[in-house]
């Protein structure tokens, strides 16, 4: 399969532009203090999604729904496929928890049977792929899921399997997560201040043909222009053991741009798309050699390798 | 040509039984099973719901009800131990499992800043496939489906594509739910519940019944049953998903998308909906859904279509419907009947059929069983009985 687009929003800001001038300028955002503990924490901005064109028919989703919608939706423009052959695939670890929390309140407050119908509709984790297929028109299949080890990975290969299998001929595969003022206290709880713990989300294009080759496997191989290592995941990650020659980026050198999440390889590899487009690395800068950039996961025992460009 | 993909195992717990044979004999007797009023929320009707049939603790258990029925599937294709170097795909639909949403762990978090994290721990723990996979051991892909109502059928979707493109040997697929307060409430808050036993396609049907349980197939490739001298009497056939586009809760008013994935399943299949012999449908008894999928269902496959609903026999399980349909369909295929809808007693003239009202034999080889989510998702998958052609 082919990467043909990409769109993104983190800390950073929303849109390629702003993910590259951050990458490009070598300084992370910011961490401010989340929550009502204040914990440091890599959240989206909120005029990143207030002043959004691209969210105008979200006017009332859910944060979650936004995060994922303003990705999907720019890595949707310019789409040739027909609308009834392009398929949605979404990944996240904790989907749209913060609004199911909000369902709870109501019904802590007010009782089981007074709860919000609207909160409730909002709080399936189909609803944010369900409002890119209304935004965009797509007719094709669309799926959900929610893992904690490589989620964003599955998604990858299964987006191959579709364009495989003559199912779709565009798939929008993406990942998106919410922070969250319990997610922020339980990784307080869990880790103390080892992780800095990011929301956003990266969606990407793919096609059977044009942009840039992307494969998944689990092995690296030799000769890589570049080689992203995903580490700093929300203590999913195990370290990752590379025994190929190539240009090899610091494990987690990446990670402070977003957070960290559980689905930190989508964006390693929307920062490596940004890097095969210009042909530089960033940070820094340096010419990028034409060749294959990899980025490597690995959770358990599970690793993958995505390799993006020939 | 595609190779095909055989239903060697099957594995089923719900309120219609503990296991397959327990769930067949309460299918052919047409009985209704046993209900509660809501056990989980506090509503002012007594709301009835389906528990599962066994003992099943009420600390995770959906991934106790999920490791049920994949243990009886795994047993079902003779692969409680897998040969050196199978790859087993886990693939599991699931709405309640996906959520950090254990009430208790959040009134404690709001009152008092410090809960227990035992639920945290619990979630931590992984989703619910990854849990399931790490117990059977499985060394393939790993994924779990959460599109609300068509979670499991769209699992089964999943898991015919990882097949078809080589990525695993077999794959247990399904889903699995159990009844939970987030759901309960939710679903009365929309309006959609049923005060007295849900009659799905009736014309005086009132809404839903929550259910709870897990349904499993074990999919492979025809090549390694071979190989495992599995003989192929079932197949999953095809799969076709498509979107309304429409509204998140509401199914699309002339039911678009579920007509787009009934089509692309029987393209998938490469049959004609002449093919069909039965429809086991979502048919969940809310006004809306059985209006709408009653008509999509006619105009596929014309006014004689014959059409059940099971959800009678198990309330809606949510995630786990779509597994457990597609069990009891396969089952129907291989006894050769197919079952009735409890719950029917009047024809609804807006629907332009009556469902079957008794077990009825099974006269062509193949057998559809269809999906609707919120979120406009719609799942239909296409299972055939031995003698179908490749």
């Amino acid at each position: 399969m082919n990467l043909t687009g990409l769109g993104v929003v983190f800390a950073g800001g929303a849109g390629v532009p702003a993910l590259r001038g951050a990458l490009a300028s070598g300084v992370p955002p910011a961490a401010v203090p989340y929550g009502r503990e204040g914990v440091p924490a890599l959240a989206v901005p909120a005029a990143a999604l207030a002043g959004n064109p691209l969210l105008a028919p979200a006017r009332r989703a859910d944060r979650f729904c936004k995060l994922a919608m303003a990705a999907a939706l720019e890595a949707w423009e310019g789409c040739p496929a027909d609308p009834a052959r392009v398929g949605i695939i979404l990944a996240t670890a904790f989907g749209p928890h913060a609004t199911v929390f909000r369902f709870v309140n109501d019904m802590l407050d007010f009782g089981d049977a007074k709860a919000s119908p609207t909160i409730f509709s909002q709080s399936v984790h189909a609803a944010a792929a369900s409002m890119i297929a209304s935004a965009a028109k797509i007719r094709g299949p669309v799926l959900n899921l929610a893992d904690l080890a490589l989620p964003f990975e599955e998604a990858l290969a299964l987006a191959g399997c579709w364009l495989e299998e003559g199912r779709c001929d565009a798939v929008l595969a993406g990942a998106a997560d919410e922070l969250s003022d319990v997610l922020a206290h339980v990784v307080r709880r869990f880790w103390g201040d080892r992780f800095v713990p990011g929301e956003g989300a990266a969606f990407f294009r793919l096609e059977r043909t044009g942009g840039a080759r992307l494969a998944l496997g689990c092995e690296v191989a030799p000769g890589a222009a570049l080689r992203l290592v995903n580490e700093g995941g929300l203590g999913a990650d195990v370290p990752v053991e590379c025994d190929a020659a190539g240009a090899e980026a610091p494990p987690g050198a990446l990670t402070p741009f977003w957070g960290s999440t559980r689905l930190g390889a989508a964006f390693y590899l929307a920062a490596a798309e940004v890097m095969r487009r210009d042909g530089r690395l960033l940070p820094g800068g340096a010419p990028l050699t034409d060749g294959r950039i990899e980025v490597l996961s690995a959770c358990g025992l599970r690793r993958r390798v995505i390799a993006l460009g020939e | 040509m595609r190779e095909r993909i055989a239903i060697t195992g099957l594995g089923v717990v719900s309120a219609a039984g503990a296991d397959a044979a327990s769930s067949l004999a309460t299918l052919r007797a047409a009985a209704r099973p046993a209900w509660v009023p809501c056990p989980v929320a506090d509503l002012p009707v007594a709301m009835p719901m389906f528990a599962a049939a066994g003992g099943f603790p009420a600390i995770d258990r959906t991934f106790h009800l999920a490791r049920e029925a994949a243990l009886q599937a795994l047993r079902d294709a003779g692969l409680e131990a897998p040969p050196r170097g199978f790859r087993l795909g886990v693939c599991l639909g699931t709405t309640v499992a996906c959520q950090l949403n254990d009430i208790d762990f959040y009134r404690a978090y709001r009152t008092c800043g410090q809960p227990a994290l035992g639920a945290a721990e619990r979630f931590a723990a992984g989703g619910l496939s990854e849990r399931v996979a790490r117990e059977l051991g499985a060394e393939g892909p790993v994924l779990t489906v959460v599109n609300a109502c068509s979670s499991g059928s769209d699992a089964l979707g999943v898991a015919i594509s990882w097949l078809r493109c080589g990525l695993c040997d077999a794959v247990v697929a399904g889903g699995a739910d159990e009844l939970s307060a987030i759901p309960a409430s939710g679903f009365f808050a929309l309006g959609v519940t049923s005060p007295e036993p849900c009659r799905p396609f009736d014309r005086d049907r009132q809404g839903l019944n929550l259910g709870e349980g897990a349904g499993m197939l074990v999919l492979e490739r025809a090549s390694s049953a071979g190989r495992r001298g599995r003989p192929v009497s079932l197949v999953a056939a095809g799969f076709g998903a498509a979107a309304d586009g429409y509204h998140l809760t509401a199914p699309h008013p002339e039911g678009l998308g579920l007509e787009l994935a009934v089509r692309a399943a029987l393209a998938d299949a490469g049959i004609g909906p002449e093919a069909i012999d039965f429809v086991n449908a979502h048919g969940t008894a809310t006004r809306e859904n059985d209006r709408i999928e009653g008509g999509v269902l006619a105009r596929v496959f014309g006014p004689q279509a014959r059409v059940v609903s099971t959800k009678g026999h198990t309330g809606h399980t949510l995630g786990a419907a779509g597994g457990i349909e597609a069990v009891f369909t396969a089952l129907a295929l291989r006894e050769g009947w197919a079952p009735a809808s409890v719950g029917f007693e009047n024809r609804d003239e807006a629907i332009p059929f009556a469902p079957l009202t008794a077990a009825a034999p099974v006269l062509r080889d193949y057998a559809l069983s269809t999906s609707l989510a919120f979120g406009g998702n719609n799942a239909a998958v296409v299972l055939g009985r031995q003698g179908v052609s490749s």
